[in-house]
C-alpha cells in the first residue's frame, strides 16, 4: 500500500489548518517583515530554526500531505536574488529576462505544478529581506533595462493579504521606469486589487483555465469567472494585463473546453484592452515528471504517457502541434498576431 | 514471531513507561526477539529501547529490520521527561515540535500535520542526566528522542513520527519510582490512544488506479502481444491514464479485443497491435 495514495483520502478535519506552524530563522526573528507577517497569524505556533533548509530540505517529506496542511517558513535569502530566465520559459521578447524567487511554493494545489518536482517540501518559504532583492534589481538596472517575473515559483498575489509584497514592488517599479515587472497569478481577491495602484511597467498576468479543469486539477484556485472579474477590475484601474492559457492540458474534450474558455474570456474582457496573451501546451522536465508521478499516482494529468525528448516530456509533436494550432486559431479571432505569444517548445 | 502488518509503532525507554500500553493494546512479549523487549498485538509493535539516545537508535533500527516499514505506519515515542520551568505541573503531556540533540547542536523537526489536543514544546535530548538547566534548549529534556528520530527518519516520512513527553520532574535530580512513572503514563493513556486511533483510522481507504484484476489483464495482454518489458510498462501507463480519464478500462478493452482479436504470432505483429491500441486508448 502506498502511503501517498492512502493520505489522499484523509479527511481534512484531521489535518491542521494551513500555517498552523510557522518556522522562523533565528536571524530574522526581529525583522520588521517577520513581525508584520506574524501579526497576521496570532494563533500559529512559532518554532525557531537555524536555517530554512533544516525544515524545507529534510529527506522523506510527504509533499501531497503537506499540501493539505502547509506550514510557513520565514527565512533570509543570502544569495541568488535574481535568476536568468530558463529556456523553458517565455521571455515575451525582452532581452534581459530574469525572475526572482521571493517565495517558494504556493497556497494553491495544481496537480500539474512543476514545483512538486522541484522542491522536497510543500511548506511555503517566504524570504523577508525584500530590500536585498530591490538592491539586486537596481544593480542590474545600472547595466540595462530589466524584465523581471516576481511571481514565478509561487503566487504572490494570492498571498498579498498577509505578505504585502505586490504593493511594495509596485512602488519600487514606480521609481524605476526601466524595469518591467510581470506578476502572474490565479488568485481572485478584488479587495486586495482595489488597494493596488497601477503602474504602466507592471503587468498583471492571469492564468486562465476552463472550470472543469480547475475543479479537477487546480485545487483551491478561484473559478474562471472570479478570475475574469478581477481582470475587469484591474483593467478599469489601468494595469496592463496579460492572459496566459498555459498550461494547455490534454483531456478528452480539450478542444471544446478551450474554445469555450476563449469565448467566455472575451465575452467578459474587451480583447483590445489586453496587452497580450500567451499559450503553452503542458511540458515538463523528465526529472520533475518522475517526482510528480510519485506524488500523484491517481492524477490523470501527470500519468499521461508523455514522449520524452532529451529530458523534456511533452504530448508528442503531432498532438502538441494540433493543440497549438487550434489554440492559435481560436485566439486569432480576438487578438492580432503580434499580441500572441505561442510556446512551441 | 508474529507476523504484524504494523501501523502503530510505540517506543518507550523503560518497561514502566510501556506497561500501560502493553495492557491497553493487549500486547504479547516476543520471546524469540532477544536484544530488546518487543511486544506485539494485531497492528501494534512496542519496543522498550533502554535509556540513552544510542540505545534508542539501535532499538528503533532493530524494530524496522524485524518489522519492515510501511508508509502507513505511525511511530510514537512516549516517555517521561524533565521540564525546565517549575510552573509546569508534573503529568503535563507535550507533543514535541523540535528535538535538539545536546552535544551535536543538531535539531530535528517532526512534521506536525495532524490536529492534536496536546500542548507543544521544544525538547533537548541529552546523553546523560542533566541537572544544569542552562544546557537545555527549549522547555523539555529527555534521553531518547533524538536517537529515535534519526534512526526512524531512515525508514519513515517526517509526518509519521510523533514524540509525546510527560513531565515527571523539573530537572532537580529528584528520582521518581517506577510505579509513579507508570501512573503518569496511565493518566495520559486515553488522550494518547484516542488520538492514535484517529490517525490510524485515517490511513485506510486507498484506491489503486488499476485493480489487481485490471493489472493482471494488462499483463496477460502484454504477454499475448509478446511485448518487451519497456513496451509493457508503456502499455500499463497508457491504460492507467485511460482509466483515470474514463474509469471503464476493462469494459472498453474487452470490447476492443472482441472486435480486434489479438492474434499475434510474431513480435512484429505484437508491435503493430500495440500501435493500434495506442491510437484507440490515448
Ligand atoms: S498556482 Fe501556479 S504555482 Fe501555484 S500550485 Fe498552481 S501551478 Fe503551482
Amino acid at each position: 500500500m502506498k502511503g501517498k495514495n492512502i493520505l489522499k483520502h484523509l479527511s481534512s478535519d484531521l489535518l491542521n489548518p494551513a500555517f498552523s506552524h510557522i518556522y522562523i530563522e533565528k536571524a530574522i526573528l526581529d525583522h520588521p517583515i517577520t513581525t508584520r507577517i506574524l501579526s497576521r497569524f496570532p494563533i500559529s505556533r512559532q518554532v525557531e530554526i537555524a536555517h530554512y533548509k533544516d525544515v524545507f530540505c529534510r529527506s522523506r517529506q510527504n509533499y501531497s500531505l503537506q499540501k493539505k496542511s502547509p506550514s510557513l517558513i520565514l527565512a533570509e535569502k543570502k544569495e541568488h536574488w535574481l535568476y536568468e530566465g530558463a529556456a523553458v520559459c517565455q521571455d515575451f521578447g525582452y532581452r534581459h529576462f530574469y525572475y526572482a524567487s521571493l517565495a517558494m511554493n504556493c497556497i494553491y494545489d495544481c496537480e500539474y505544478c512543476y514545483l512538486q518536482g522541484m522542491h522536497p517540501s510543500a511548506h511555503i518559504v517566504v524570504f523577508v529581506n525584500l530590500k536585498d532583492f530591490f538592491s539586486a534589481v537596481e544593480r542590474e538596472l545600472k547595466k540595462h533595462p530589466v524584465y523581471l517575473c516576481i511571481s514565478y515559483d509561487t503566487d504572490l498575489l494570492a498571498m498579498e493579504a498577509f505578505l504585502g509584497y505586490v504593493k511594495e514592488w509596485l512602488s519600487f517599479a514606480g521609481r524605476h521606469p526601466e524595469l518591467v515587472l510581470e506578476i502572474r497569478t490565479k488568485s481572485a481577491n478584488p479587495k486586495i486589487l482595489n488597494t493596488l495602484n497601477p503602474q504602466e511597467n507592471v503587468i498583471l498576468a492571469w492564468t486562465l483555465s476552463p472550470d472543469s479543469i480547475r475543479e479537477k486539477f487546480e485545487h483551491h484556485t478561484p473559478s474562471l469567472e472570479q478570475r475574469l472579474h478581477c481582470i475587469q477590475i484591474v483593467l478599469e484601474k489601468g494595469f496592463p494585463v496579460r492572459i496566459c492559457f498555459d498550461p494547455l492540458l490534454y483531456t478528452k474534450n480539450w478542444a471544446f473546453l478551450f474554445q469555450e474558455l476563449v469565448e467566455t474570456t472575451f465575452r467578459m474582457i474587451p480583447s483590445h484592452r489586453i496587452k497580450d496573451a500567451s499559450v503553452g501546451v503542458f511540458r515538463i522536465t523528465q526529472a520533475y515528471l518522475k517526482r510528480l508521478r510519485k506524488q500523484r499516482p491517481n492524477s490523470a494529468v501527470v500519468q499521461y504517457p508523455f514522449i520524452n525528448d532529451s529530458g523534456v516530456c511533452h504530448y508528442g509533436h503531432e498532438l502538441t502541434e494540433r493543440m497549438i494550432s487550434f489554440a492559435f486559431e481560436q485566439l486569432r479571432k480576438y487578438l492580432p498576431e503580434d499580441k500572441l505569444f505561442i510556446w512551441k517548445g | 514471531m508474529w507476523k504484524v502488518y504494523t501501523m502503530i509503532r510505540i517506543f518507550t525507554a523503560l518497561y514502566c513507561e510501556a506497561q500501560p500500553f502493553i495492557h491497553f493494546f493487549g500486547l504479547k512479549r516476543q520471546m524469540d526477539i532477544r536484544p530488546f523487549q518487543v511486544f506485539c498485538g494485531k497492528d501494534t509493535v512496542l519496543t522498550v529501547t533502554g535509556t540513552g539516545p544510542v540505545q534508542a537508535a539501535a532499538a528503533t533500527a532493530y524494530q524496522f529490520a524485524v518489522y519492515p516499514p510501511q508508509l502507513s505506519d505511525v511511530l510514537i515515542n512516549v516517555g517521561v521527561c524533565g521540564a525546565k520551568q517549575e510552573n509546569i505541573p508534573v503529568g503535563t503531556l507535550f507533543l514535541c515540535n523540535k528535538i535538539n540533540e545536546h552535544g551535536t547542536n543538531r535539531s530535528f523537526y517532526p512534521d506536525i500535520l495532524f490536529r492534536h489536543p496536546f500542548r507543544e514544546a521544544e525538547l533537548t535530548t541529552c546523553c546523560a542526566i542533566v541537572n544544569n538547566k542552562q544546557d537545555i534548549c527549549g522547555l523539555l529534556a529527555d534521553m531518547e528522542a533524538s536517537g529515535i528520530f534519526q534512526a526512524a527518519a531512515l525508514f519513515l516520512q517526517t509526518h509519521q513520527m510523533v514524540f509525546l513527553k510527560i513531565v515527571s520532574d523539573h530537572l532537580d535530580g529528584k528520582r521518581i519510582s517506577q510505579d509513579m512513572v507508570s501512573e503518569l503514563v496511565n493518566t495520559n493513556l486515553l488522550p494518547i490512544t484516542n488520538w492514535i486511533y484517529q490517525i490510524h483510522g485515517a490511513f485506510s481507504g486507498f484506491k489503486k488506479v488499476l485493480t489487481e484484476n485490471e493489472e493482471q489483464a494488462v499483463r496477460e495482454l502484454s504477454e499475448r502481444l509478446k511485448l518487451s518489458v519497456s513496451m509493457e510498462n508503456q502499455l500499463m501507463r497508457m491504460l492507467k491514464f485511460y482509466n483515470l480519464q474514463h474509469g471503464t478500462l476493462l469494459q472498453d478493452l474487452n470490447v476492443y479485443m472482441d472486435i480486434n482479436p489479438p492474434i499475434v504470432t510474431t513480435k512484429n505483429e505484437g508491435k503493430k497491435y500495440f500501435e493500434a491500441l495506442k491510437q484507440r486508448f490515448t
